[in-house]
């Protein structure tokens, strides 16, 4: 758990800075902890001084210590540690030296490590649904969005991001970060634009190795005559990092119907699962596929493969 | 206890002879505790590996601390690991998460000497405990109210200030 910063020069400043004196010398090991904090925060506190402190400015300097006794920095870091999200928001209005230590993007990253989150779709008729991130140790909810188009209730995640799909698939998705709320992209399938249409969730995907994100549906497409002639596109885009930018690029699609509810399919990292719609490709003779026949689909090399015997002559073990 | 070895003293206590150490507080008061009990704190462990003799001392935990402390560690350590599932196994953890609660009912001053020794001693366990509880007070409390408890300086401009609450405002709405 040992967040090491880029620059050590800062950890000098960080008693001073902090106000709240250790008694102990910490050793070399308790020091490490908050050594991302940024230099040029730390020279603003030092130098600050008396100009910007509007109490008693000589008594800035010297932590106020009222009967307690104070805390050295490596244990307000483990109180803050503790607290879910929400909370280390307003605990930055204390002082400044919490709110350096909230704002480190090494104790950032420890609190995220402790604090996974959770989101999902709250459904209420009356008030609307809304999205709900939930801090999976405490319970927390830590954050509701008001979604701006209906969700369907199910979503997918990797890491930060989590893909929240639209019921209407004339309606953008759109892409989430989970700590900060903010949409990050939002996408709009190639539809025909007919109501037949039917439009898989959308299935976010990140490929560790080059650190993309990208985005993947299915869509079946109905001919003009209706029922006959449907055609089913596999599309993907890239949502960070990489090439090709957000633009939906057409993939080979698998030989068989893919079904298109939210449990047909599950992302592993950058592959996507997803299960043959087996009513579908027994009427139209697609009838030797196994019942738990999958297509999968790599997004690190956008090609579609077998998993599980999901070949049109699948070999029976 | 004074003239007691600090790494090889021997006592009959709890039936089988056990290894024990001498912790001297920064007042000078001597506790002899169990090895087994006093290895929960990384420090005191090292120190037991480096050797020495008359006593391990720990200049930076008063008396009334380290008592405390090492009550939590004589309870914690005496716990022997049954059978995961089994009835005896989780009346024991039942026990325990009461002596946890019990402890932790004294004041911040306390909480807090609490804390900085546990963070010294390297106490794990007693860490998170003592540090989840006041995490638990400081919840829902508003900036001053914490300022209040910890005797927190503002040193914040009211512009500063106004420009914070703005920006958590925009955030949580």
């Amino acid at each position: 758990m040992e967040v090491r910063g880029e620059d050590g020069a800062a950890c000098g400043a960080r008693r001073g800075l902090l106000g709240l004196e250790s008694q102990f010398e910490s050793d070399a090991e308790g020091n490490g902890r908050a050594d991302g904090m940024e230099m040029g925060r730390a020279r603003m506190s030092a130098t600050g001084g008396g100009s910007v402190c509007r109490a008693v400015p000589e008594k800035r300097i010297v932590p106020t210590a009222s009967g307690i006794g104070v805390l050295p920095l490596d244990a307000v870091y483990e109180i803050l540690l503790r607290l879910p999200a929400d909370e280390l928001c307003r605990l930055r209005l204390v002082c400044r030296s919490w709110q350096s230590l909230t704002s480190d993007p090494g104790f950032t990253r420890a609190h995220a490590s402790r604090h996974p989150l959770l989101a999902g779709v709250h459904i209420a008729c009356r008030t609307g649904d809304e999205i709900r991130i939930v801090d999976l140790f405490s319970g927390d909810i830590v954050r509701r969005i008001v979604p701006t188009v209906q969700p369907r209730y199910g979503m997918n995640a990797q890491l930060d991001l989590v893909c929240v799909s639209a019921m209407s698939t004339h309606q953008p998705n759109s892409v989430l970060n989970l700590a900060t709320g903010e949409v990050v992209a939002t996408f709009l399938p190639n539809a025909s634009g007919r109501d037949n249409d039917i439009i898989s969730p959308l299935l976010l995907g990140h490929i560790p190795s080059t650190g993309e994100f990208k985005v993947f549906y299915y869509s079946h497409l109905l001919g003009e005559d209706g029922a006959h002639g449907m055609v089913q596109t596999c599309c993907v885009a890239t949502l960070v990092g990489g090439r090709g930018g957000r633009r939906w690029r057409a993939t080979p699609s698998p030989p068989a119907v893919l079904g298109s509810c939210l449990r047909d399919s599950v992302v592993v990292g950058g592959v996507a699962y997803i299960l043959f719609s087996p009513l579908y490709n027994q009427r139209n003779n697609h009838a030797n596929l196994e019942p738990d026949a999958m297509a999968l689909f790599d997004m690190a090399v956008e090609e579609t493969g077998a998993a599980s015997g999901a070949t049109e002559q699948p070999s029976r073990r | 206890m004074a003239a007691a070895d600090s790494c090889d003293g021997i006592s009959t206590s709890g039936g089988g002879w056990e290894k024990t150490v001498t912790l001297v507080s920064s007042d000078d008061a001597r506790f002899e505790v169990r090895e087994a009990a006093a290895s929960l704190s990384q420090t005191v462990r090292r120190m037991i590996r480096a050797g020495g003799d008359g006593g391990i001392p720990l200049p930076k935990v008063d008396a009334r601390t380290l008592s405390t402390v090492l009550e939590y560690c004589n309870k914690h350590a005496a716990v022997p690991a049954p059978a995961p599932e089994s009835s005896s196994a989780e009346a024991a953890a039942v026990d325990l998460e009461w002596f946890d609660k019990e402890l932790m009912h004294v004041d911040l001053a306390t909480l807090c000497s609490l804390i900085r020794a546990a963070d010294y001693l390297e106490v794990a366990g007693l860490l998170d405990l003592t540090c989840k509880t006041v995490a638990d007070m400081i919840k829902s409390k508003t900036a001053e109210e914490i300022r209040q408890m910890f005797g927190i300086q503002n040193d914040f401009t009211p512009e500063e200030e106004e420009q914070l609450s703005r920006e958590n405002a925009g955030v949580f709405e």
